[in-house]
């Protein structure tokens, strides 16, 4: 900074948005973590799914099962409410109180601000109405419907424009890294969510995602994985890098690991997507780059663990006494953790025994809660007494509160271990040479893990119960004082300065990356002369910069240095290191892996009947329990893989024409790939009713509802244009009246083979329709290129 | 488009190519931190505690 031209002033920092983020977080904590409570009973009784409700009103309430209660629809709540509204909000507190700090400045607008606040408030608590509602894209983490997607990305535009606004303004000249983690939050959740969430609408509550099948699955899990590395990851390493050093009152271990860190963290998160498809029909290449990536994401999540641990040497001594220092310890250490199971978890051979297992659940807890939940309430004891200038209410009940938490995490995470283990191993047991499966019955694996599920339920309940002493704990301290609003004396920029500041965003170094990834970008996505013209300009424009660079004989050093202190540069150099890894794992597969491309095996387009039962399937969140993906391993192919057409895994093209996508990351239940003509109409029909009088021991809620809910044959229409302009080969010129015509004619021969087994409803009901989806799974045709 | 594409070494290419380019990228990014100036990395990572709001001294004593 000109220190010749300054003046000072004094700056208010807006800590009102920032209490009101931190309550929020709060709230929205309580109620996620209480869903997940509740949908961890459901896994061992079926009763939680509605039918409690008969007894707590001692029978005033008569159900079988209440559907905005069953675990399908409430599991994309809980996770929606931990991330989005939990994290979310507490990241927006972090981000809001230490960038204005960083910066020395207050927030560049406070309307920005409140519409940020409120508008993020909104959201949830249109989701918290919807996805209960059975209002669902089907995508994990990616559930909302698409006016509340739009709703979404405006605000956290608007996030984006008041930070960088802030940015703009600043004070102090230099970026600390925590501000670039929040900075490679911002750009990278925008171009995930953005793309993962393009969509056609076929009414306003309802969408189908342009990507399906394979490209679908990789785009789901390019964002799903990355929402949990720069939504989940990447702002809490920010606020770590300015929290833990402010408690332990001394700088961070080594600046220059934090800038390794970040770095090497967001070059490489990105290419991690593909772990979550591993052993499936998604391409081997791809596979391959998802294993080697994640075991290479070692490194830098270690370096930043050691970092933020060995930020605390000198200030052990107050682990004893300090909740805030006990909390910043443990979640780093989770931090390193989670992040070394992760890796593990990503090698192929681990993988086919831990994927669809509860092994992958307890991961990611140790993550959320441990990581996450223990940074959030380290971050919230440091806040309140300051953002209420008091002292906080009680140590000992924080103190508590650690510890309730730490078993609550602890009994969790290790009945999970122990649950996806077991499991995974009885599910892939054989014996006769291995040409038999040990339990061929899918129930007998569920059986044996129920009471290390009993174990999950009290683990997150402890949990839960310090969470909820930390909103006393809070609530009391806020009460005992008075909300006040941080100031600070700054130099600010005259005239002379804020000309320099726009002659650095016009700097030699930013205007070259800016040329050049333009001419690069160019003739990347041209053909002919274009091509050879964007290949031209990208050599003029690097042989300008390096004449450029000779002649004004400036250093590296000080083109990065200008580079790293503008933000803009910064942003730019961030989004290519984090979309590379997204390109070129996506676009080929996009481009390459289409219907018109397969050879063998390729999916039979469902009648109208059968696409209105898959709605019926992807809206009460059936994919929350149920894979349709039969892995390349031969346990799989075993149990799954002898039933219905064909046999074997599942092929790519298999699920070419599934908008969304459906192959799942969790059995609950068993594998339904192959369930078309596995079994009849009528074992459907009562096992949707009781799933006990079929599978005694099954811990599926019952579904009463859908033998009263018609079927919404008026939007069919739409759906079937949607699905056509998305490339399924349905007829030009399918009417309403031809629609409802197969429509009444496939119900009807449902609904008589029901009646001579003595199972009765009318063919309008959604029973039929989802009979009809489900006797439709992995029916296909051979392609005449290379049938196998 | 092309329809087809068989590489039957991609097993070995592509770890490979996975690897050298990311240690090419950390390389870099190892000099880069280590040309920093002591004068820089002081004053960076000072930026946290330059508001004196710092140690934990307002937890209650109960």
């Amino acid at each position: 900074m000109n220190t010749n031209n300054t003046k000072t002033t004094t700056v208010v920092y807006d800590d009102d948005s920032v209490r009101k983020f931190m309550i929020a977080s709060i709230f929205w904590g309580l109620v996620g973590m209480g869903a997940g409570v509740l949908i961890a009973t459901q896994l061992n009784y079926w009763q939680m799914n509605g039918k409690f409700l008969e007894w707590i009103t001692f029978g005033w309430l008569k159900s079988e099962g209440v559907e905005f209660l069953t675990f399908g629809r409430l599991r994309p709540l809980h996770t929606n409410a931990a991330i989005f509204a939990f994290v979310g909000n507490m990241m927006f507190a972090g981000i809001y109180y230490s960038t204005q700090r960083l910066c020395r400045v207050r927030m560049a607008s406070d309307l920005l601000t409140k519409i940020n606040l409120w508008g993020w408030q909104f959201i949830i608590v249109c989701a918290a109405i919807t996805l209960p509602a059975g209002y669902t894209r089907g995508k994990e983490y990616a559930e909302l419907i698409w006016p509340i997607n739009i709703l979404v990305a405006v605000i956290w535009l608007v996030f984006a424009a008041n930070f960088f606004w802030t940015l703009a303004k600043r004070n102090e000249k230099s970026l600390y890294v925590g501000l670039w983690f929040y900075i490679a939050t911002i750009v990278t959740i925008t171009m995930l969510y953005v793309v993962n969430h393009l969509s056609i609408p076929t009414s306003f509550t309802h969408s189908y995602p342009i990507f399906g099948g394979v490209q679908d699955a990789l785009v789901q899990w390019w964002y799903g994985h990355n929402a949990v590395a720069f939504f989940l990851t990447t702002p809490m390493l920010g606020i770590m890098y300015y929290f833990v050093p402010k408690a332990a009152n001394r700088p961070v271990y080594s600046y220059r690991l934090s800038i390794i860190h970040f770095w090497s963290l967001v070059f490489i998160y990105i290419w991690a997507g593909p772990h979550h498809l591993l052993n499936t029909a998604l391409p081997e290449w791809l596979q391959s780059l998802g294993m080697i990536f994640s075991l290479m994401l070692w490194a830098p999540s270690w370096a930043g663990m050691l970092n933020g641990l060995l930020t605390l040497r000198g200030a052990w001594d107050k682990l004893l006494t300090d909740p805030i220092i006990k909390f910043f310890a443990a979640a780093v250490t989770f931090y390193g953790m989670a992040t070394f199971e992760g890796p593990l978890l990503s090698i192929k051979a681990v993988n086919a025994l831990s994927h669809y297992t509860d092994w992958t659940v307890g991961h990611v807890h140790a993550g959320t809660l441990g990581w996450n939940g223990f940074l959030a309430a380290g971050m919230f004891y440091w806040l309140a007494p300051r953002l209420w200038n008091t002292k906080l209410y009680s140590t000992t009940l924080a103190n508590a509160h650690f510890w309730l938490g730490m078993v609550g995490i602890l009994l969790y995470v290790a009945s999970m271990w122990v649950s996806g283990i077991t499991q995974g191993l009885m599910l892939n047991a054989t014996t006769e040479g291995g040409t038999v499966l040990q339990y061929p019955n899918f129930l007998d694996t569920l059986q044996a893990i129920r009471p290390v599920m009993l174990f999950r339920a009290i683990g997150g309940g402890l949990y839960l119960i310090g969470f909820f002493m930390l909103a006393y704990n809070i609530w009391k301290t806020a009460r005992s004082g008075q909300a006040v609003n941080g100031t600070v004396e700054v130099a600010t920029q005259t005239e002379s300065d804020t000309d320099k500041r726009f002659s650095t965003f016009l700097s030699a170094p930013v205007i070259y990356s800016g040329l050049i990834i333009f001419s690069v970008c160019l003739s990347i996505f041209s053909n002919g002369a274009l091509f050879i013209f964007g290949m031209f300009l990208t050599i003029v424009f690097i042989i300008v910069a390096i004449a450029h660079f000779e002649v004004s004989k400036a250093s590296w050093n000080d083109w990065f240095e200008e580079l790293l202190s503008h933000s803009f540069g910064f942003s730019v150099l961030t989004i290519i290191a984090a979309a590379i890894g997204g390109a070129i794992q996506i676009i080929p597969t996009v481009t390459v892996q289409r219907a018109d491309n397969i050879e063998g095996r390729i999916q039979v387009p469902y009648t109208p009947l059968e696409l209105a039962g898959r709605d019926i399937y992807v809206s009460e969140g059936c994919y929350n329990c149920h894979s349709q993906m039969i892995r390349t391993l031969v346990p799989d192919v075993m149990r799954y893989g002898n039933s219905g057409q064909g046999g074997g895994y599942s092929h790519l093209g298999e699920s070419i024409y599934d908008f969304p996508y459906q192959w799942g990351s969790k059995r609950t239940g068993p594998d339904l790939a192959r369930e078309g003509s596995h079994r009849s109409d009528d074992w459907h029909y009562w096992h949707m009713l009781n799933p006990r009088d079929i599978s005694p021991g099954s811990n599926m809620p019952n579904y009463p509802w859908l033998f009263e809910k018609p079927i919404k044959v008026s939007q069919l229409p739409n759906k079937i244009h949607a699905m056509r302009m998305l490339g399924v080969p349905y007829p030009i010129d399918l009417s309403e009246e031809e629609i409802q015509a197969q429509v009444d004619e496939q119900a009807a021969g449902i609904v008589e083979r029901l009646a001579e087994k003595g199972a009765f409803t009318e063919p309008d009901r959604e029973i039929v329709a989802l009979i009809a989806y489900l006797q439709k799974l992995g029916t296909y045709t051979e392609t005449g290129d290379s049938a196998e | 488009m092309f329809k087809r594409i068989i590489y039957d070494d991609w097993t070995s290419i592509v770890p490979l190519i996975s690897f050298w380019l990311t240690f090419g990228v950390f390389l870099a990014i190892v000099v880069r931190a280590l040309l920093l100036k002591k004068t820089t990395v002081h004053h960076m990572e000072n930026l946290p505690l330059e508001d004196g709001d710092n140690a934990n001294t307002q937890l209650a004593s109960k």
